[in-house]
């Protein structure tokens, strides 16, 4: 029983500082097609960590594997102490507390932006009606969309759309955001709207797990930089070292071919 | 043919007098049936479809089953079967008990077809992202894929409401005093026409408004999508 077991050492000791999630040897397979493999990764509260890659490398499957979209093969998945991959753990309870924002926004076409955002809060979290749309417009407008409140998703631009889906998101008050690629499926002049919004969160103290293909936003404003291919995190480091020096080959090649 | 044989044929005034109360007590009972069909088959049909969305093999394969069968199945042939057959292995039911079951179990399957394809319209995103926010199956399908598989879904449900709610003139043959039947004796009593034409207008006078406001519905309900 090694560093394999944080949920004992939370329940031995509440307070003390231990990663809100961690992914431990983590296995997935798509029929004979493995796409992730021995997956180690450890995010500690109010880090942001950028996970870049190339296509295929498996980074969004890790992704939608933290708050169980997909189910692993094999290892585990330790949030906040708790193992997500043991069928004892409730996961609806788990992931109110994990925000996702997804690479294609998916807010809901029949509700306003404040529906988007009051619907999980009533639903879920239990507030009444004009407590969640007052916490639902506060966090409108930290993403600065507050005055397009009564608009319907379809009337709003991509990067408008993206910051209500964040806004749906930070709304729930979680203790982390998956970033799926928020950026990928945007016009490139909207893309600095999304990308300042993340900035912002992550000044107030957002945990933050982002797939990304945004190297410059990576460099510039992650904590940590993972890079993945062929299901596996080939190396992992601050910023500027892994974008100046890395020890990998691969990551040399990605990075250099990223840049052009 | 002069105008007066056809008017005395189709809208005779002494006929129209005579057998208009028996017509409206036909209009009574087929607006009570449709109203049961309705609502029979439209619950049973979403029910079905919600849980076939629950995607579990051995169910969904009796609810296709299901829904195939009585897509199928012309729907006098079970009229015909339940009524004339059932009392021969013990079970008596009456003619409007029939007709209801039959018509409902109908409008149910056609029902479950169009609220499946509905929801199977609904891309994965929005199931994702009401998951990943921490709503349960059951909520999901509640508050996010429903009212818009439904909206997608209404065209087609209005027009099998309709369609199959309009086959409660099958229940002559088994002799349920809905509209057609109660038409039908009036004619053969008075050897008139009249009164099947003023059948035809209780006909009308129920379904007309029921498209009319389908189409309302439908207009007002197609929301902009993205």
């Amino acid at each position: 029983m090694s560093a394999a077991n944080p949920a004992q050492r939370a329940a031995a000791s509440p307070q003390a500082p231990y990663p809100i999630l961690e992914l431990i040897k983590l296995h997935k397979r798509f029929g004979d097609h493995v796409v992730l493999e021995a997956v180690d990764l450890r995010i500690e509260p109010g880090e942001l960590v950028c996970v870049i890659g190339p296509s295929g490398s498996g980074k969004s499957t890790m992704l939608r594997l933290c708050n169980q979209l997909e189910r692993a093969c094999g290892g585990q998945v330790i949030f906040d102490g708790q193992d997500l991959t043991s069928s004892l753990v409730s996961i609806d309870r788990v992931r109110r507390q994990i925000g996702m924002v997804f690479q294609q926004f998916n807010l809901y076409p029949h509700l306003r932006a404040l529906g988007n955002v009051t619907l999980a809060l009533k639903r879920v979290a239990g507030l009444p009606r004009r407590e969640a749309q007052a916490v639902a417009l506060d966090a409108l407008e930290r993403v600065g969309m507050r005055e397009h409140a009564n608009a319907w998703p379809s009337t709003l631009s991509g990067g408008q759309q993206q910051r209500v889906a964040i806004a749906r998101a930070i709304a729930m008050s979680p203790k982390i955001v998956l970033f799926d690629e928020p950026t990928s499926a945007l016009d490139p002049t909207l893309v600095g709207s999304v990308l300042a919004v993340m900035r912002r969160l992550r000044e107030e103290g957002m945990t933050m797990l982002v797939v990304t293909h945004e190297m410059q936003f990576a460099r510039a404003v992650a904590d940590r930089v993972v890079f993945m291919a062929d299901g596996k995190v080939i190396e992992q480091g601050p910023p500027e070292q892994l974008f100046t020096s890395p020890r990998d080959p691969r990551t040399a090649a990605f990075i250099s071919g990223e840049s052009n | 043919m002069s105008i007066d044989r056809f008017f005395t044929t189709f809208f005779d005034p002494a006929m129209i007098a005579r057998y208009w109360p028996m017509i409206i007590e036909g209009m009574a009972l087929t607006a009570l049936l449709a109203v049961a069909i309705i609502v029979c088959g439209g619950v049973l049909g979403l029910l079905l479809a919600c849980l076939r969305s629950r995607r579990w093999p051995a169910i969904n394969f009796f609810i296709v089953l299901f829904a195939d069968f009585w897509r199928a199945l012309p729907p006098l042939v079970p009229i015909l079967l339940l009524y004339f057959g059932l009392p021969n292995a013990g079970l008596e039911l009456s003619a409007f008990t029939v007709l209801w079951l039959t018509l409902s179990l109908v409008l149910a399957a056609f029902v479950e077809e169009a609220c499946w394809a509905g929801i199977r319209a609904i891309r994965p995103g929005q199931w994702e992202a009401a998951r990943s926010s921490g709503m349960g199956f059951v909520q999901t399908l509640c508050w996010v894929i429903l009212p818009q598989a439904l909206r997608i879904a209404l065209p087609s449900l209005t027009n099998r409401a309709i369609a199959i709610t309009k086959m409660t003139a099958l229940g002559t043959v088994i002799g349920v005093p809905e509209i057609l039947n109660q038409a039908s004796s009036a004619q053969s009593f008075s050897g008139s026409a009249t009164p099947l034409t003023l059948g035809a207008l209780a006909y009308l006078a129920i379904f007309l408004p029921l498209v009319v406001l389908s189409r309302w519905a439908e207009s007002r309900l197609a929301w902009k999508r993205g």
